[in-house]
């Protein structure tokens, strides 16, 4: 997928899904937001995940200030700009995850007149924690309920966990296929395919997978290249980080963001009702980065290099992003050395950061390794 | 702007600024007594550390003041010389009331920098906010003697990497607060106070009763019922009891006093009330002609020697954040206390849910205490509070009130172009 083919393809795409009477809710980063209950609702969750240019990101400073997170100000920037793919949306929905998030969302319903819906998520796991969950997914279910104008049964909502696992079932079978004969895809091309879900949604993104998978195994692996496990923050879509690494000879084979297959490593089931076993889903998505992280972060990140024979973890930060770099960083830094697992942090600022200065540190590092 | 010494001798200000420059002996004492210190640096759950039987305390009040040798003198002269001292003893004193007052600030602001500087040297991650960084500067030396840090879980990130830091020093007891106000909200912070409250128990090995929690919560509210009597002193600009100064200084005093009550909570509120019924007696200082400029948002941290800058130009800033927040706002002592209290946690965090709500708060503010003018403090590092600038511009606006921004990341920086920008901004508060 390319930037082209957002105005050739996916806004007519966005335009007919909307014709067809479905709301279309713009969500951001981190992937906490339960589509499924969007899916169950009949509207359409499309991400805003449009960033990594240098003017959108320049732009969002007159809303944020240039010490938030670029993402956040690209996406801000994205609508100044009256970018054709947001100009759809029917409603926005945020959470209280992500400073970043928090304050973009409040901006753009307050400036672009686009109605807000919220999720408070807790801050912490315990059993407390999940029983207001599940109530705060059920008051959010109600919003979408009101807004939408319809009801959303507990069969309907059941439909959407099991079409939304469909996917995550066929992601993580390529995920197997990768680890046990590949690699097959590289990291660019594993990340489009979480792109196609993020912006034609789910039902294109099966379809999707399904062909993938059967095509798999015509094609050859990528066994040149040190493997390298991607962390820290998502991708957005136009950012090139990842052709960047890959570029130098590098294959990210394992990309442990909200915007890699790996992240989708769990299923939602049938555990409880519905929206409990949703709230479990969600409370427990530890990759996400979030406003309170537990140990199991570095304990999972080590346990998928370990068993996945890798050669190198690259830590990605987003410049200014309050949850990613700081605690996740230092302390990740300290478990890897401990382990003398070669570690290379990047960092970006969509609207400072140069391409030749994250290159060179990628050479450097694929020296180190090699 | 001189000072007058005799502002200083008044024996109930003295003594809280005594108070507040005495940690460290406040800490031998509780260790004497065998009372587990508990650190703080939000101004949540202090009356349940009180009620428990340990000690709170904010670590950046802890250090070595030479202004407490210079307090102890006075106090003594005061209670030689009399408490109404007149003349001759009052002007004997006043070098001694100015030293007092200037190193106040910068006493304290020298402390800041060091524990800056500390957070640095403990690597602590630079690009985060100032008010986490000193947190960490401050708390991380003290860990011997800390056993155990309350943590709460809010909208802003930067306090939550600053607890998971400090949780492999010190142990927390994180409590979340719910960014919501519906029913189930309050269950869980129902659920998660008692946690909290299980903690505290364990560590003293004394039962929080609700009438024990309920005579803290009483004394607690007298004291936010005199820290707003004395910010609302300002609506009357004409009948004010102290000096801009003097003025300056006790709001300073008491934004940081009131995050752990100085520790001892019956003290500080008696000394309180005897401040607030003496200053009551005093209404004769007009303030015509002096700007009263409200700063905005401090929570997260701002220049220390604002307050200085702001006396030179002939002003007078008021930093008062809680009162923005309702955190001034009375506890109901009535019915079930622990629910009151989660309450009261609820309300104050919601205060801040949202940027539009805390920029109402703040315009809200402006207009109650008729002030003269904002200063919008950008704190670089600030993600979640800074973004607020925006709304803030395009709102205020609509009020008529003057604004100005001014960016805030370390001590000392930019400094002349801060005096440079607020005296501008001064004169043309003095011209309009």
């Amino acid at each position: 997928m390319n930037v082209n083919e957002i105005e050739a393809l996916l806004v007519p795409y966005l335009r007919k899904i909307k014709a067809s009477g479905k709301k279309l809710y713009g969500i951001l980063a981190h992937g906490l937001i339960p589509e499924e209950l969007i899916y169950a609702a009949g509207g359409f969750p499309l991400r805003l995940i449009l960033a990594g240019d240098k003017n959108p990101s320049t732009k969002g400073i007159e809303y944020l200030t240039s010490a938030t997170c670029s993402f956040a100000r690209a996406t801000i920037g994205h609508f100044e700009l009256k970018n054709e793919l947001y100009s759809e949306l029917d409603a926005i929905i945020g959470g209280n995850y992500c400073n970043g998030e928090l304050c973009a969302i409040e901006l753009i319903s307050e400036y672009f007149n686009i109605p807000k819906l919220s999720i408070v998520f807790p801050s912490t796991k315990n059993e407390f924690a999940l029983k207001f969950m599940v109530a705060e997914l059920d008051h959010f279910k109600q919003d979408l309920e009101r807004f939408g104008g319809i009801q959303i049964s507990d069969e309907q909502l059941q439909n959407a966990i099991e079409r939304y696992d469909t996917e995550r079932d066929l992601i993580q079978e390529i995920v197997k296929i990768q680890s046990e004969r590949g690699p097959f895809l590289s990291g660019s091309e594993s990340l489009d395919l979480m792109y196609r879900h993020f912006l034609y949604g789910v039902d294109s993104s099966i379809e999707h997978l399904k062909q993938v998978i059967k095509e798999l195994p015509n094609k050859q692996s990528l066994s040149k290249g040190k493997k390298i496990l991607f962390a820290g923050n998502g991708v957005a879509f136009g950012d090139n980080i990842i052709q960047l690494i890959e570029r130098q000879g590098l294959i990210v084979t394992k990309n442990l963001t909200w915007t890699g297959l790996d992240y989708y490593n769990s299923l939602v089931g049938r555990n409880g009702t519905p929206l409990t076993a949703l709230a479990r889903y969600y409370i427990n998505a530890e990759n996400s980065g979030r406003m309170v992280l537990s140990t199991d972060y570095f304990k999972n990140l080590t346990r998928i290099y370990e068993e996945n024979d890798l050669d190198g973890v690259i830590f990605y930060i987003i410049k200014h992003c309050s949850i990613i770099p700081s605690l996740i960083s230092m302390n990740l830094k300290a478990h890897l050395k401990s382990k003398e697992i070669p570690y290379l942090e990047l960092e970006r600022d969509y609207s400072l950061t140069s391409e030749a200065q994250l290159l060179t540190r990628i050479q450097a590092f694929k020296e180190m390794i090699e | 702007m001189s000072i007058d010494a005799e502002e200083f001798l008044i024996p109930s200000f003295l003594n809280l600024n005594l108070k507040f420059f005495s940690a460290e002996k406040q800490i031998r004492k509780f260790r004497r007594h065998k009372r587990p210190l508990v650190g703080t640096i939000l101004p949540l759950g202090v009356e349940l550390v009180f009620a428990a039987g340990a000690a709170p305390i904010f670590p950046l009040r802890i250090g070595k003041f030479e202004a407490e040798k210079l307090l102890r003198g006075t106090r003594l002269a005061t209670n030689i010389l009399g408490s109404s001292l007149v003349g001759a003893g009052a002007r004997m004193l006043q070098p001694q009331a100015e030293g007092i007052i200037n190193q106040f600030l910068t006493e304290y602001n020298k402390n800041l920098c060091e524990y800056e500087n500390k957070a640095d040297e403990f690597n602590y991650y630079p690009e985060s906010c100032f008010a986490t960084r000193i947190a960490y500067g401050s708390s991380l030396p003290y860990r011997d003697l800390i056993k155990l840090f309350l943590a709460w879980g809010t909208r802003c990130g930067w306090f939550s990497q600053f607890y998971a830091a400090l949780n492999d020093s010190i142990p927390i007891a994180f409590t979340d607060i719910p960014n919501s106000m519906a029913p189930h909200a309050r269950e869980f912070m129902y659920e998660e106070v008692s946690q909290l409250i299980n903690r505290l128990e364990q560590l003293t090995g004394n039962r929080i009763t609700d009438e024990s929690l309920r005579e803290k919560i009483l004394l607690a509210n007298d004291i936010r019922k005199c820290y707003r009597e004395i910010i609302y002193y300002i609506k009357t600009p004409n009948e004010m009891p102290l000096s801009p100064y003097a003025y300056m200084q006790l709001i300073a005093l008491l934004s940081i006093s009131f995050v752990d009550f100085l520790s001892v909570i019956k003290y500080f509120r008696k000394n309180l009330v005897k401040l607030v019924q003496e200053l009551n007696n005093r209404r004769n200082i007009d303030y015509s002609g002096v700007p009263k400029l409200l700063i905005v948002p401090v929570f997260s941290g701002s220049e220390p020697d604002l307050p200085q800058i702001i006396r030179d130009l002939g002003g007078c800033l008021l930093q008062v954040d809680y009162l923005s927040y309702g955190m001034l706002e009375p506890i109901k002592t009535e019915g079930d206390i622990i629910r009151n209290y989660c309450d009261y946690l609820l309300k104050s965090h919601n205060a801040w849910k949202d940027n539009k709500t805390i920029v109402t708060s703040w315009l809200k503010t402006a207009q109650e205490l008729k002030v003269d003018g904002i200063i919008f403090n950008k704190l670089i590092g600030c993600t979640s509070i800074t973004p607020a600038y925006r709304l803030f511009k395009d709102r205020v606006q609509a009020t008529g009130i003057p604004f100005i921004d001014i960016d805030f990341n370390r001590i000392g920086e930019n400094l002349a172009q801060l005096k440079n920008k607020l005296a501008s901004f001064i004169e043309l508060i003095k011209k309009d």
